[in-house]
């Protein structure tokens, strides 16, 4: 996640490429969580699911946020070009 | 028991919620109610005791680590998760999701615990939209952006938001919940008149030179004095409609961007009358009983955002060009003298009702669509067919979810047969195997064939869209099941479809046998 906003000026292209490493790192947390946090009683899937469910809620929420406030998230990238705090 | 009601909409969404608090803490008395809002306009919140918590979420500190030198998505994530855990360690009975967006879905989903009940958008197990109550799925279909792009040629809708919000959850509005909000207006003539320039959008507000005209009629044909209100965003603007001449300037008083929430309240409360468009000033003069002339744009519903204080006017604006600012000077006139209507426009589809009940007055283009809204929402009888071409799309519609309903059997028998065959390792069934999933694959293609002709129709005759949109969004609420379920509930919609076009069909029958029976008399 280091390129820098302008590598990513299409709304699109970015929320993919941030879909992508997202889903990356669910599938790294799935495979902790089937490793090491099953809860005892608890099946191993429903709770890999339940991670991934959850993860993906919170990334279509941010992809979401970002589509409603895209004027908001405009101001922000240019008061930070600018220098505005 | 822990209410939480989410209303991430703007401000006057979040003064539109307010009788639905009162309602709900009428209802519940010793619920705890939580409210989460947008921190930017959760200010709203603070006129009134109704919510125990104010959950703010603070989307601008959310997104800006997206934007930062190193973009970071996970930190987004991360400061959203934190959010959202904390609220969902409350442990909410009721989730009451008032803000009809992707986002509030997604965020109802995560907050639903093993036994929280929802109202209003949330999301499947599988991510599609989940819609669970009734007052949501009317929204969806009628009054929102529709579903399968399936855009409306006017919205026909004529249920109030107030009275959509209280629906969503559960609640009936009555007057005392209107009054329990805020302290009511009380009539002072020599109050002032306060004007709300400005508005969420250009499109729902006059220009401003148009405002200063207002605004110089009003001086020279009244003793009134004027009040101007707005947010910060607005005061270049209000700057500008606000020149005067030195012999009228005392009597003009600019507060733009001067005024906090309680403020704001307290100069509409005590003025004589309040002149805005669709905004948020103008929901806030609902909850005081505010007199107001309301200068209503196309770009919003009357009908659903409209004011509903006692003696409010509308006047209907077509555009900013088109609407004269003597026309608002003399209508603001006639309302401070309590006389009638100039204007006949204004007469017809503004009246001035009790904040409980709905608006009426009508628009000839839509009257028909809202009395079949009715009917398949309220149990209201249906009206007759409006035209020759609406019964023959009835029966294009007909014949189209005839043919549906002979393909929905191709989804049973073929994928059972090729499952079973496939898992008992059956080589001599391949031919069978293949015959039935073609048959399916057929059926699959007809099914999406109607969809698009379904849509096709309604571009045609606008007014079917009132059945096919109703009938989109049920399908979209079944959600995820086992595949003999979802037959058994599509049959189920179909045959509702069936059942609702055959009014028409039976109508158009008698009207064919009619026809037939005067040419035989002939």
């Amino acid at each position: 996640m280091s390129q820098t906003w302008n590598q990513y000026a299409d709304l699109n292209s970015f929320l993919n490429v941030a879909s992508q490493l997202v889903k990356q790192e669910i599938v790294i947390e799935t495979n902790a969580t089937l490793g090491s946090t099953a809860a005892p009683g608890r099946a191993a899937t429903e709770t890999a699911e339940s991670v991934i469910s959850t993860k993906l809620a919170h990334l279509h929420m941010l992809e979401e946020l970002i589509r409603e406030q895209l004027p908001q998230v405009a101001s922000l990238k240019r008061d930070r070009i600018e220098g505005v705090k | 028991m822990k209410i939480l009601v989410i209303q991430m909409a703007r401000l006057g969404d979040l003064f539109q919620t307010l009788p639905t608090l009162a309602a709900l803490r009428r209802q519940f008395p010793r619920a705890e109610i939580h409210v989460a809002a947008r921190k930017k306009f959760s200010s709203a919140l603070d006129v009134s005791s109704l919510a125990d918590r104010v959950w703010q979420f603070d989307s601008r500190a959310v997104l800006t680590p997206v934007v930062s030198d190193h973009p970071s998505v996970a930190e987004s994530l991360t400061l959203l998760e934190s959010w959202t855990s904390e609220l969902a360690s409350v442990g909410f009975d009721k989730i009451i999701n008032l803000s009809f967006s992707p986002f509030s879905s997604y965020l109802t989903h995560v907050l639903t615990g093993p036994t929280t009940e929802v109202c209003g958008y949330t999301r499947f197990a599988d991510g599609y939209l989940s819609i669970p109550d009734d007052a949501s799925a009317y929204f969806y279909a009628q009054m929102g952006a529709g579903p399968g792009h399936l855009q409306f040629s006017e919205n026909a809708n004529r249920v109030h938001l107030t009275d959509l919000f209280a629906q969503v959850a559960g609640v009936e509005l009555i007057e005392e919940d209107w009054l329990r909000v805020l302290p009511q207006h009380t009539a002072n003539t020599n109050a002032a008149v306060v004007i709300h320039i400005g508005a969420s959008t250009l499109q729902k507000t006059l220009s401003w030179h148009k405002w200063m005209r207002v605004i110089i009629g009003l001086l020279e044909q009244t003793q009134v004095s004027i009040v101007v209100v707005g947010s910060k965003d607005e005061r270049e603007f209000a700057n500008q409609a606000v020149r005067v001449s030195d012999e009228h300037a005392a009597r003009i008083t600019n507060r733009v961007g001067e005024t906090s929430i309680l403020e704001l309240v307290e100069i509409i409360r005590e003025a004589q009358l309040l002149i805005a468009g669709d905004s948020a000033p103008a929901q806030l003069a609902s909850l005081t009983n505010t007199p107001v002339l309301n200068l209503s744009f196309p770009i919003v519903s009357a009908y659903e955002t409209a004011p509903r204080s006692a003696r409010t006017r509308i006047l209907r604006v077509t555009s900013d060009v088109d609407l004269a600012a003597e026309e608002v000077v003399r209508e603001a006139v006639a309302m401070l003298n309590e006389s009638t209507s100039t204007n006949t426009e204004c007469e017809r589809t503004l009246v001035s009702l009790g904040r409980t009940a709905p608006f009426s007055g009508s628009t000839a283009t839509t009257d028909f669509e809202w009395a079949l809204l009715q009917a398949v929402y309220m149990g209201q009888p249906f009206p007759p067919p409006s035209s020759t071409l609406f019964s023959h799309a009835i029966q294009r519609l007909h014949e189209v979810n005839e043919v549906a309903i002979e393909q929905l059997p191709a989804f049973s028998k073929p994928i059972t047969q090729a499952v079973a065959g496939t898992a008992n390792g059956e080589s001599q069934n391949n031919a069978s195997q293949n015959n039935a999933l073609n048959a399916l694959s057929v059926a699959k293609s007809i099914l999406d064939r109607v969809d698009d002709i379904m849509n096709q129709v309604v571009r045609m005759v606008p007014e079917t869209g009132v059945f096919v949109r109703w009938f989109q969004t049920e399908r979209l609420r079944v959600g995820p099941r086992s595949l003999d379920e979802l037959i058994a509930v599509h049959f189920q919609l179909h045959d509702r479809l069936r059942e609702i076009l055959s009014v028409y069909l039976e109508t158009e029958n008698r009207e064919a046998q009619e026809r037939v029976h005067e040419d035989v008399v002939v």
